[in-house]
């Protein structure tokens, strides 16, 4: 998988975070939150919408539209369209794919939208058509959906590595605390380790606050040149380093750790930066279990050690590693696909010192991670980027 | 322990909902036989069903019988679930076995199965909704005679399966590979 010359992303900048407000669940299509985005996006930028000459759009709840579908539902004419139907890691994909087409001159300007909705009952199809294998062989057993398929390797990754609940439980409380000013997160309240662990059980070892709670919403970001970005005069951000991977093993007999333990050093020798020279990380929270996963795989801490690394660093946003800064998923709840953006935006606002919540001080350079697709036993995609705010 | 009463329609049978490739395990199930497919060029054995061999990509699969030993290494309980069916009979509890062939598979576990890590047998069973299931007993040859209630119920087709081990036509159309429920 060893790959030489991964080129930079120079010229390219990011640009205009987004986030449309959560709400548990909403009679709005996907749609409808896409066109809020994109509409957020223009009026913050100051661009016309036919400025915008790339599309990439990301939906579990769209329906049969896909991002051809959208250019009609939004009115714009594009030079360049792609469609990531990747959950988790659509905001990482979303973002190699726009920064490769701005830097190559087949996009001007490139809007990456991940829109979703949420109504009563519509979370069912997805779970159980989700994928052919999760039909096959995963629904019918229980139909617990992703708690489930979280819960076992929850259950394992315990027993082997000895990691105990009030371990999982910090991260969570600290986490919480990082939402209590974010405006758009749908768990505000504090919340208390005894909380935590008195909650009701979901699916065994998970409890109810170790469950991303789905919701509506959406994010996005736009991708051009840096002497774009300039000429608007908005704050923007440079990717350093950019990973993705699919599939990565799949010989192991069940999920222990993800593409990021393959792509790592790549990831940071692209970036030409340490791991101690970040001022903040956003990992793919959907569950504790992979926000640890990720931490050791990204090289924070070895394979195992993820419950001892939790014991000795605080996560909030004047920790020793702060850590998922707008509370994550967790406690700002998962639009769709949405929640594979949720990083990228969160990081962008950090680092350009434009934080909606609790600010990192003079935060620089972030890591973001990503996560995806259990399509049957484990999440088959990551990746993960490494960003400088450009002050 | 108590059943719950089925909340609606919807819950009298678990979803027969299946691919058109995974019928091969409930065609087996119903035979009283567990089998997965079985690469016919390289000899892999795959889990879940596909239209060719995830290794070499040869088109030529054909099921055959597994012994069904494996290690649990996980297990959980479901207080939750998308489905009426489940909803009537939570709590649930559900496995991830490595089978001794290679390939992993989510289970149904039976209430004798001891915690994970654990030596369990997987059988194939047919369930009400007309198709094959896969649930993990903590014994060898435990096929036929199902112990656990909730295991029992949502197998109320097995005995199609005893019927067809045994030569025998099979006198239910609830768990019959012909009964129309296999989409």
């Amino acid at each position: 998988m060893k790959r030489v010359g991964r080129q930079g992303y120079d010229d390219v900048a990011i640009a205009i975070p987004v986030t449309i407000p959560y709400v548990r669940h909403s009679s709005h299509g996907a749609h409808w939150f896409a066109a809020r985005a994109l509409a957020a996006l223009l009026e913050r930028s100051g661009l016309e919408k036919r400025a915008v000459d790339g599309l990439c759009f990301s939906s579990f709840t769209a329906g049969s539209d896909n991002a051809v579908a959208m250019t009609q539902h939004l009115g714009v004419t594009v030079r360049w369209l792609d469609h990531i139907p990747m959950g988790g890691v659509s905001g990482i994909v979303a973002l190699r794919r726009a920064l490769r087409a701005v830097q190559c001159g087949d996009a001007a300007v490139v809007a990456c939208i991940a829109a979703d909705t949420n109504t009563l009952g519509s979370f069912r199809s997805i779970v159980e058509d989700f994928s052919q294998f999760s039909r096959d062989a995963v629904y019918p057993y229980g139909a617990g959906g992703a708690n489930a398929s979280f819960a076992l390797l929850t259950d394992h990754y315990m027993r082997t590595f000895g990691a105990r609940t009030e371990d999982f439980g910090k991260m969570c409380v600290e986490q919480r605390e990082n939402a209590r000013h974010c405006p758009f997160a749908l768990l505000r309240k504090p919340l208390t380790l005894n909380e935590y662990l008195s909650a009701r059980p979901i699916a065994e070892p998970l409890r109810l606050f170790d469950c991303v709670m789905p919701c509506a919403g959406a994010e996005a970001f736009l991708v051009m040149t840096r002497q774009r970005a300039t000429e608007l005069g908005v704050p923007y951000a440079v990717v350093l380093g950019a990973t993705e991977c699919h599939n990565p093993f799949p010989d192991d007999p069940i999920q222990t750790r993800g593409g990021w333990a393959l792509d790592r050093d790549e990831l940071f020798a692209q970036a030409g930066i340490a791991r101690h020279q970040l001022d903040l990380v956003q990992t793919y929270d959907d569950y504790p279990v992979m926000s640890v996963i990720q931490l050791e795989d990204l090289g924070f801490c070895a394979k195992g050690e993820g419950a001892q690394f939790i014991r000795s660093h605080s996560f909030d946003t004047e920790g020793t590693f702060p850590l998922n800064t707008c509370g994550g998923q967790l406690s700002a709840g998962q639009a769709g696909t949405a929640g594979g953006f949720i990083g990228i935006t969160e990081s962008l606002r950090q680092v350009t010192g434009a934080a909606l919540g609790s600010q990192v001080k003079e935060a620089r350079f972030a890591l973001v991670s990503g996560f995806g697709m259990m399509v049957y036993d484990r999440g088959l995609c990551s990746g993960a980027a490494i960003i400088e705010g450009i002050r | 322990m108590d059943l719950p009463a089925p909340l609606n329609v919807d819950s009298v049978t678990p979803s027969g909902r299946r691919s058109r490739v995974a019928q091969g395990l409930t065609l087996a199930a119903a035979a009283g036989r567990f089998e997965l497919q079985e690469c016919d060029a390289c000899g892999t054995v795959q889990y879940p069903p596909r239209e060719a061999c995830c290794r070499c990509l040869s088109e030529r699969l054909t099921w055959k019988v597994q012994s069904g030993a494996g290690d649990l290494l996980a297990k959980t309980v479901l207080h939750h679930s998308h489905d009426p069916y489940f909803v009537a009979r939570l709590p649930w509890y559900v496995g991830l076995v490595r089978l001794d062939c290679g390939v992993s598979v989510v289970v149904h576990l039976s209430a004798d199965v001891p915690k994970p890590p654990a030596r369990v047998w997987v059988g194939a069973h047919m369930d009400s909704g007309g198709a094959g299931v896969l649930i993990a007993f903590g014994q060898k040859d435990c096929a036929g005679s199902i112990e656990d209630r909730r295991l029992r119920e949502i197998c109320a087709g097995s005995r199609d399966a005893d019927l067809a081990q045994q030569g025998q036509p099979s006198e239910s159309s609830g768990g019959s590979p012909s009964g129309g429920t296999l989409r």
